[in-house]
């Protein structure tokens, strides 16, 4: 059972489209999802929370079918992304006490423990907080109930580096447990390079291009050489290739294959998480 | 146990685990039956993605050298120390076998094979 | 059940942020004793107060997205929402008919007030059920204005009909005579409002049920 399958999923909103024919979450991995602003996560993951309707297609959340008794698969949902809906001048204990009667797994103990954590005062209202302490408190409820599979929208997007590592660490440490899964958008590639097993590229509705982390990094390479060696055969192993007056720099799928045809004449450098997607997005060009 | 990967090594992260974790059972550091650590912790201390560690384990598990239970872990196998080092030996032979035909066929002398060994013997 | 009693302590929860609000129609509600010719009016005001705060927090807070990440269905937000109208308007009248009783003396016929407060019941269930059903439709700030002037309406024709309450005592008498006539009118009352009510509920229903939520 994968924790979210998706097959022939189509939706329209005004002038943008997503249109994902397929596309797969395994259990107990922490899958990233990056994107452009605008690219359709957030919509995607509208859809998978049901606060989009699909055109067409199907989702399966932990097995079963959202439109067939979803109620039960969202106790093993938890949630954070841009809109909560917490009435906002309401304190955190306030908010905390209105939401748990609804969670059969909701853990008190749990709760506090994640507080202290993150040093909120509970008597605090939410819209008192700072942008990046309202993030906390959106993942923290969504933790709170023990949730199977954790779906979060840009969750890094308003902290610093020392709460955005401290939250990294967070899903690592739930992902020891495997039937935790983890979905997270992004556009902040750097926090994906830290803690993703798998990783989907979004643009412009679609998907570009997936796979696992530590492969896409072994595998693509920026490739620096003379401009002399660009001919068709070694082109047609780049992604995309950009020129400039000393030289060219290209981004390939298989290093390997083309260490076999330029060799020692050209470069070889990792290529970042962002090296590699802005590669693809630009192939898309 | 010490596992110490780089990612800027040229070869795949899975392998390096691997190697290292080959090497260890090989010399008798890790001894026979001893529990490796989960799939999971090492992925989160080593920071390298869960498939990563999973692909290196089952690869160690089509080697010989470890055996998963269902439920339990992953452990060193209980196959002498020995009689996996001689298997790793066989197989070693078999590529050296293929690597003097391939030098036949260049038309590479002895020496200059025996060379080309020793230089990047000394370079690894 | 328990579903819809949390859901109805999450919009409890939402009113007494408006704790002054809330203060000022207690406060007044107990004058209202003094001048019971008054109740139908605060009556009906009170419920229009507290159902528009609902839907307006609703629409502020976009309350919606966070029903859409607990276990529960659409139907069950609707069911709570629409549950917590009924209680209320209910709720109300009876508080609002036990301080009538109290003012009595100040009044010319106490059950043809006690007729206009179920007309005000009959209004309170059928104008905020309307009003949230055409919350799910329409704009929110298009719904308040055309509720603010549904409700002037409704308040102006009140007063033109409580005015001829008090000054045609001879037809109250006339109705006390023949008393056992006043249940089918109740009769009548009561079915048009929760029909009326219940038409709102199945509205909300079908409007939510699939409403795509975008900002």
């Amino acid at each position: 059972m994968n924790a979210i399958e998706i097959t022939n999923l189509t939706k329209t909103l005004g002038s943008f489209q997503l249109r994902l024919p397929k596309m797969t979450v395994q259990r107990g991995l922490i899958t990233g999802f990056i994107g452009q602003n605008g690219s359709g996560k957030t919509t995607t993951i509208k859809l998978l929370m049901n606060m989009l309707f699909a055109d067409t297609g199907q989702i399966n959340i932990l097995g079963k079918d959202i439109n067939d008794n979803f109620l039960s698969t969202k106790q093993q949902i938890g949630y954070a992304g841009d809109k909560m809906g917490f009435t906002e001048r309401l304190t955190l204990k306030q908010i905390a006490y209105t939401i748990s009667p609804f969670f059969e797994q909701w853990d008190d103990d749990l709760f506090s423990r994640y507080i202290k954590r993150f040093h909120l005062d509970l008597h605090k209202r939410y819209s008192e907080l700072s942008k990046g302490m309202k993030q906390q408190f959106d993942l923290i409820i969504a933790l709170a109930h023990h949730p199977q599979l954790l779906l979060l929208d840009e969750p890094t997007a308003n902290l610093d580096p020392l709460a955005r590592d401290e939250l990294l660490e967070i899903l690592r440490e739930l992902t020891a447990n495997e039937n935790v899964s983890v979905f997270f958008s992004t556009h902040i590639t750097s926090d994906l390079e830290k803690i993703a097993d798998y990783i989907i590229f979004l643009h412009q509705g679609t998907i570009i291009m997936e796979g696992d982390k530590d492969d896409l990094l072994e595998n693509h390479r920026l490739i620096k050489g003379k401009t002399a060696h660009l001919v068709p055969e070694v082109e047609d192993l780049f992604l995309h290739i950009s020129r400039n007056q000393f030289g060219f720099e290209a981004l390939t799928a298989n290093w390997r294959q083309a260490y076999d045809v330029l060799g020692d004449e050209a470069i070889y450098d990792k290529a970042s998480l962002e090296d590699v997607f802005i590669g693809y997005v630009q192939n898309q060009r | 146990m010490d596992i110490i990967i780089s990612t800027s090594s040229d070869t795949p992260l899975y392998e390096q685990i691997v190697d290292q974790i080959k090497q260890q059972i090989l010399t008798g550091e890790l001894l026979q039956q001893t529990m490796l650590p989960s799939i999971r912790t090492l992925a989160k201390e080593l920071h390298v993605s869960i498939i990563t560690t999973k692909r290196a384990y089952e690869e160690l598990e089509a080697l010989g050298l470890v055996d998963t239970v269902v439920g339990k872990g992953t452990f060193v196998s209980a196959a002498p120390t020995s009689q996996v080092r001689e298997a790793a030996i066989v197989r070693l032979e078999e590529k050296i076998a293929d690597i003097i035909k391939q030098a036949k066929i260049i038309g590479l002398t002895k020496e200059e094979l025996k060379d080309l060994f020793l230089t990047l013997y000394e370079e690894e | 059940m328990s579903t819809i009693l949390s859901l109805c302590r999450l919009d409890f929860y939402k009113l007494l942020l408006y704790r002054r609000m809330i203060a000022a129609m207690l406060i007044i509600s107990v004058l209202s004793a003094v001048v019971p010719a008054w109740i139908p009016f605060i009556y009906i005001v009170s419920v229009y107060m507290i159902g528009v705060t609902l839907i307006a927090f609703d629409e502020q807070y976009k309350s919606n997205y966070l029903y859409c990440t607990l276990p529960i269905t659409r139907q069950q937000v609707i069911a709570a929402r629409f549950f917590l109208y009924f209680i209320l308007a209910l709720g109300l009248f009876v508080g609002y008919s036990v301080l009538t009783i109290i003012g009595q003396s100040k009044l010319p016929a106490l059950d043809m007030q006690f007729l206009l407060l179920g007309i005000c019941f009959a209004f309170n269930l059928i104008f905020v059920g309307l009003t949230q059903a055409l919350c799910f439709r329409f704009k929110f700030s298009t719904v308040r204005i055309i509720a603010i002037i549904g409700y002037l309406i409704a308040l102006v024709t009140m007063s033109t009909s409580g005015a001829m309450v008090q000054q045609a005592p001879k037809l109250s008498g006339i109705v006390l005579d023949a008393n056992q006539s006043m249940l089918p009118l109740w009769g009548i009352i009561l079915i048009i409002a929760l029909v009326v009510f219940g038409f709102c509920y199945w509205l909300s229903q079908k409007l939510y049920l699939h409403k795509d939520f975008v900002d």
